[in-house]
């Protein structure tokens, strides 16, 4: 980045393929089969790029980076209402599943974070922003009213915000 | 990678230019504080005049001298955390508000002891009529500036940030009342630093609206991306 900044584009070019790859593993790993991990992935780089004149080159480049991942992804998690595209096979059949089907996020894979948060935290994430229901087929699913399942997700992205956020100030 | 991927990473590096001193807050917070203090000590002597004897009492009084050492050095803290907090990664949340709450606990800890050991001879000599009003509002304009300043860099948690420059821009006038207006230790609590609460959470409610990444524009060359 220190490069970057002095206007080296090859090795800039170099960076951001490396951070977008860096960026896809760590939402990959904590939240599973996102459906808009790679919109996630640009806003990313697009952020870094915004935002390249504030990382001072004296301080340490992780913490930099991976507060702007984690802003960038709870953003997108708040902000992704639309119905993504199934993801993969297993998100798609659990999209084609009947109403009778016990749990459809349970046929999705969990990313290491999901399986920290609460049962209906997870599932509330897991149902709108992994198997890609609107809030009212997630709400049908689990049995209770729209508005309480808009409430349930909104706490689900404080809660996964907040875990982020200690997982950084562990490190 | 996607295409749409290695497109963005192509644009991205099309549009890269050097940056001038990267990641540097020091000159911004200078600017700022420089620009408080004469623009609330222009409009203070506009709109009245200062208290009889307020500077000497920095000599006469040892505890008044302390105590605004210790308002300086709080301003100082808040203004300069509202800025690094528009860094990421520079400061945590609980850093960014654990050391400016710790300087001013401080501040008011004068005025509480003051109730039984005033540091500064009690009296109504000098007393404005409006000081309460005036605090708030002679806040407001640096409260624009410092704002302005954040929206230049990245701050990823913007109530926070919004918070902290409310808090800098009316503690300013807050302190240079103790010079301007009356000094007595409840009036102070309430009418000089009740305004500074109030400013930080109007701060607090600007902040997402003026800060966050979807408030701020990107600049011109960087919108042809989208």
């Amino acid at each position: 980045m220190a490069a970057a900044h002095g206007g080296d584009k090859r090795r800039y070019e170099q960076l951001l393929r490396e951070l977008g790859v860096v960026i896809e593993q760590y939402i990959r790993r904590r939240f599973g089969r996102l459906a808009f991990i790679d919109d996630c992935v640009q806003e990313c780089l697009l952020a870094i790029h915004l935002a390249r004149h504030t990382y001072d080159p004296r301080r340490p480049f992780r913490p930099w980076f991976f507060t702007i991942v984690r802003n960038k992804t709870i953003d997108l998690l708040r902000r992704a209402y639309y119905a993504p595209a199934p993801a993969d096979e297993g998100v798609a059949r659990a999209m084609e599943s009947d109403a009778g089907a016990a749990d459809p996020a349970s046929s999705v894979a969990a990313g290491e974070l999901l399986t920290r948060l609460e049962p209906s935290h997870r599932d509330a994430l897991t149902l709108t922003k992994i198997v890609g229901y609107s809030l009212a087929e997630a709400a049908a699913r689990l049995g209770i009213s729209e508005a309480a399942m808009k409430s349930r997700v909104n706490r689900a992205i404080r809660a996964t915000a907040l875990l982020l956020q200690q997982e950084q100030d562990q490190e | 990678m996607s295409e749409s991927r290695e497109k963005l990473i192509g644009d991205l590096v099309a549009d890269l230019r050097p940056v001038r001193r990267p990641g540097r807050i020091a000159p911004m917070l200078a600017a700022w504080l420089v620009a408080a203090l004469l623009y609330t000590g222009a409009v203070l002597a506009a709109t009245g005049p200062f208290r009889d004897g307020a500077l000497h009492s920095l000599y006469s009084f040892p505890g008044f001298a302390a105590e605004t050492a210790v308002a300086v050095l709080a301003i100082w803290a808040i203004a300069r955390m509202a800025l690094l907090t528009g860094l990421p990664g520079a400061v945590t949340p609980f850093r960014a508000t654990a050391w400016p709450a710790l300087l001013v606990a401080v501040w008011i800890g004068f005025y509480v002891v003051g109730f039984w050991y005033p540091v500064h001879p009690v009296s109504e000599l000098g007393h404005r009529d409006h000081c309460y009003l005036q605090t708030q509002l002679f806040g407001l304009p640096m409260l624009a500036f410092l704002l302005w300043i954040a929206r230049r860099l990245a701050p990823p948690w913007p109530v926070l940030t919004g918070a902290l420059a409310g808090a800098a821009a009316a503690a300013i006038p807050a302190e240079m009342m103790q010079f301007a207006c009356m000094y007595e230790p409840e009036h102070i609590l309430i009418y000089h630093l009740g305004p500074v609460a109030v400013t930080a959470a109007l701060g607090a409610v600007l902040g997402p609206r003026v800060l966050s990444p979807r408030a701020v524009r990107p600049r011109r060359r960087v919108g042809r991306l989208h």
